[in-house]
This record gives C-alpha cells, structure tokens and sequence, in this order.
C-alpha cells in the first residue's frame, strides 16, 4: 500500500440529495398505510434522521427535490417542520406535486435552516443553484411555462463558467420506460435540455425525484441524477407496463461531490425495517 | 437501442469456509450473493442483450475458483463479457471461464456487440495491485481502440477506475494512478460514449467528468464506504448486492439500480 496522505482537493460543495419523503401526520397505525402496502411514510424519515446524523463527515447542505409531504394538508407540514429541523445542515425544498406551496411558505420556510424554493436560484460555496418548479395546482403532471425556461436561460447566461446545479421535482429527461416518459414527463418535453445543453460545461447536474428510481441519466454530457423515495420505489425497466413497486430499493440519499473535475455522486441506502 | 446490465466484483470461491479476517462476520459466503444475482436476472421480465461483468469474477488466483465461478455463469441465459480484477488470474479466467460462445474474456480488447463498440482494459497493470498505473503500450492500445471505433457509439470497461472522485482512499489506494492519461483520451471521444463501466470500490457510485460518465457496480458480497476525508477502506453494511440495468436509447444512457435483498449470514 501507498502510504496514506490525504490530500487537499480543491472540493467545492459537498451536498446530500434527498426527495420524496411523503411526511404524514397520520397515526403509525392508520388504515390508509397497510391499504397502500408501504408502510408509513415517516419510518422512511426516522431512518434518513438516524442515518444522516451519524454521517462521519461534513457536507455543506441538503436539496430536497419535493413531495416533501404526503398530502396537501397543513398539519402535515408542522410534522415535516419537526422532522426537518431534526437534520444538521441547511435544506433546500422544491415543491412536488403533493406539495402545498403555501404551506410549505408558510411553515416550513424560515429562510436559516428551512429554504422553500420555486423559481430561484441560490449562491453557494462557489456554485449556484437553480431551482425550478414544474408543479402545476391540481395537477400531478409536470408544468413548465415559457417564462421558467426564459427564466433558467437568464440563470445560465449570466455567469461564467461557474459550476451550476438544476433542480427539479419532475423528470425532465426521457428513460426509455414508456410509462414514465409518457405518463410523467408529459409537458416537459425537451424544453429545459436544449437550454442546457448550450451550457453544457457548465451544468455539474441536475437532480430530480417523483419517480421513486434509484438512476442516473447521460444526455449530450449533462448528468440528470433521480433520488429514490424514502416511503418507496418503483421498477423500471423496457416495456414495463405500469407503475410496480420495487420492495428491494431501500430508501437512501446521494451523497454529491462537486469539484474542479467534475460531479461525483455515491448511493447511501437506509436500513430496512423487518 | 441497446440493454445490457452491469455486474461486478462477484468474488466467487470454490472453497466453502472462504471468510477472510477483514470482511465483515455478518456477510456470507460469496456463492449466495452470486447465485442470488443469477435467479434474480434469470426472471427478469424483458429482453437484455449481453451482460457486462468488470471484474473480481473470483476470490483468489486459483484454479478452483475458476472451475465454481463456470458453473455459475455458464447458467446465465445472455452473453456474458468478462473483465479481469486485481483478485483475478487472467490466465485461468482464458482458460477455465472463457468458450467464446456464452462466456468471453476479454482484456485489452476491442469488440462490435449489438452495433455498438465495446472496448475494455485489462487494469491490472504493474505497481500496487489496487491502484495501479498503466504501461505506454496499453494507454496506445486504448487511443488507438477509440480511434478505430470511428463514429460508433461505444462503451468502456475496465476493473479499476481512471478518474479522481475527491475522496482521498478512492484516489490515492484504489484507482489507477495514471487515470488522466485514460482520461485525456476519453475526453477527445466524448461525444461518441456511452459511459465507462467499472468496479473495484465495491460501492454505488456514478461521476460525470467533461461529460463522461462513469459508473461503478457494488459488489454481489460485501460492499465499501466512499466519503470526503475517508482514507482507508471501511465496510459499508447497508449497500445490497445487485447490477446496473443499462438501457441505451436515442443518444442516451440511462442506469438504473436494482438491488438484491440484503444477505445476511
């Protein structure tokens, strides 16, 4: 062996990406948790708590791309805030479609710890963050207007060669699984790639949740990251004819490593319960 | 279009007490995870074309281990591409493992598999066997397998990884020593790849260099950490055996993960 010398790497943020924690204030034992099959969504919670502050390094922040809350309902987002404050660094929340955008405002955003984030963008250890919300009211498809993407472009344009994370709730790249690229990506289209890709070298990734997969996607050099559920996650392979739960995808997070180089990304995955 | 599925460090032994000292109590024999990794590929419900293996097919050098580690991979249904790891002789895996028909070794090679380009490193080059650096000879081999590849989409295997991840044990003790010079080649093709495959750090990993990405498969038997700070190798209990499913489509790479149910001995 090499003798050990660690050594300075120019690293920029170092950053936890989480998503699709579904938080409920519903009792453990509610009816609706057996019915679905998957348990409650706050064990899921309880385990990244447990997992993340046990973590024997520093990250910088945490991005959360969405579905912070199981339903639209205010009480749930008073437990979200209660577990949420529980983690040790800053998060940044987009809205997912089971989002209330008020309410995440409203309770959840205290502009320290907690950041609610639609359309926005954030200086950060050297790199920026943009954010976008594809959510539309009463919809569970993805939105995007042409002033979001007139909006992501300006982002873009305007700095220079500085690293530059996208996030989103939605899916904004295709899988090659029809059922998630016709029944999920539906209005997304192509339109934020062709953005990026014009600023390819620029875009250290972009990260994205909703679909509950553990994947990672290359188009044109751009890195598209999907962090899985912590409540639970899907199959998706070639013809897959549905949505079908995977029981063997344990919640987890991305540990993300962005640098001079380039984008590492490592899968932390949650104990199980059983 | 193309689907394949990325599998790696399968560390089969023909011995059936293998447990060495460093690896966790709780992991069990390497056999389990390997066989459980087949029956769950051989009842996936869709086509796949080929199955891409990069490395530490076997535990140790020895000849038995190659003879257990064919009678389970010859089981597998679809090609199967095999890289040599630094636990590997590349010798037996020619010899024991490789029939040309449904299991191949390859080492610096270049091959056409479903129209797309395959080419794969043999990294197990002279220096420290975990982190090695490569001769002039294989850098000009890989060049020049790149040139030829022309505009065909292609796909890069090698066991260890070339590139710099920020943590210090995977830089310094893990990856090829050398890797920029890998590196710089690849960039010069970027536009035509679909990804680098590999293993060795026995952990869920994927990066994006100069719009290159790079992917590891954990290992079937027992897995790694990977963090800023860390410089030594730690087990990491709570990472599931399992593959890659790889499905290229339109100019796109898309991995996803599946996971095998976590064994416990």
């Amino acid at each position: 062996m090499i003798a050990t010398k660690p050594k300075e790497t120019q690293h920029l943020p170092t950053f936890l990406h989480i998503s699709d924690t579904h938080i409920s204030s519903d009792p453990p034992g509610h009816a609706r948790w057996a019915a679905e099959g998957h348990g409650h969504p706050n064990c899921g919670v309880e385990a990244l708590l447990e997992v993340i502050n046990a973590l024997p390094f520093e990250f910088d922040f945490i991005l959360h791309t969405g579905d912070v809350c199981n339903d639209p309902v205010e009480d749930n987002y008073h437990c979200a805030r209660d577990l949420l404050l529980k983690l040790p660094r800053p998060i940044y929340l987009l809205p997912g479609n089971h989002d209330s955008t008020e309410f995440m405002l409203e309770i959840l955003h205290d502009g320290r710890r907690l950041h609610v984030l639609r359309d926005d963008h954030v200086q950060r250890g050297g790199i920026q963050i943009v954010t976008l919300d594809s959510t539309e009211a009463g919809s569970h498809l993805a939105q995007l207007a042409e002033s979001q993407i007139a909006f992501l472009r300006e982002r873009l344009d305007s700095i220079d060669g500085q690293p530059t994370i996208i996030a989103m709730h939605h899916m904004p790249v295709a899988s090659g699984v029809s059922y998630f690229d016709d029944k999920m990506r539906r209005q997304i289209g192509d339109r934020v790639h062709r953005v990026l890709k014009q600023h390819g070298e620029k875009i250290a990734g972009v990260f994205y949740g909703h679909v509950h997969l553990v994947a990672n996607t290359l188009r044109d050099g751009i890195l598209y990251v999907c962090c899985p559920s912590t409540h639970y996650n899907n199959f998706a392979y070639p013809g897959m004819p549905q949505r079908i739960t995977d029981k063997a995808t344990p919640g987890g997070f991305n540990l993300v490593m962005v640098g001079e180089q380039g984008t590492f990304l490592r899968r932390y995955n949650l104990p199980t319960a059983s | 279009m193309l689907t394949f599925l990325h599998i790696s460090d399968t560390h089969i032994s023909g011995d059936p007490d293998y447990h060495p000292p460093w690896i966790p109590e709780t992991v069990p024999h390497p056999y389990r995870g390997a066989e459980l990794l087949l029956k769950t590929i051989d009842q996936l419900p869709f086509e796949i074309d080929f199955i891409l293996h990069t490395g530490d097919v076997c535990a140790d050098p020895h000849e038995a281990d190659y003879h257990a580690a064919r009678e389970l991979l010859s089981q597998f249904r679809q090609p199967v591409y095999l890289l040599p790891g630094n636990h590997d002789s590349a010798e037996y895996m020619e010899a024991v493992l490789h029939d040309g028909v449904n299991l191949h070794v390859l080492r610096d090679a270049q091959v056409a598999v479903s129209g797309y380009h395959l080419v794969t490193l043999d990294t197990n080059g002279p220096g420290d066997a975990h982190a090695p650096s490569l001769p002039d000879e294989q850098i000009a081999f890989f060049a020049g397998a790149l040139d030829a590849a022309g505009d065909q989409p292609t796909i890069v295997a090698m066991h260890h990884s070339p590139i710099e991840t920020g943590v210090p044990w995977l830089d310094d003790h893990m990856r090829i020593q050398n890797g920029d010079r890998i590196q710089r080649i690849l960039r010069a093709h970027r536009d035509k790849l679909v990804g680098v495959f590999h293993g060795h750090i026995h952990q869920q990993t994927a990066s994006q260099s100069d719009g290159v990405l790079y992917i590891c498969c954990p290992s079937t038997w027992s897995n790694l950490s990977g963090y800023p700070g860390l410089g030594d190798g730690v087990a990491d209990p709570l990472t599931p055996g399992g593959f890659n499913l790889v499905m290229i489509r339109d100019g796109r790479t898309f991995v996803r993960r599946y996971n095998l149910p976590l064994l416990r001995r």
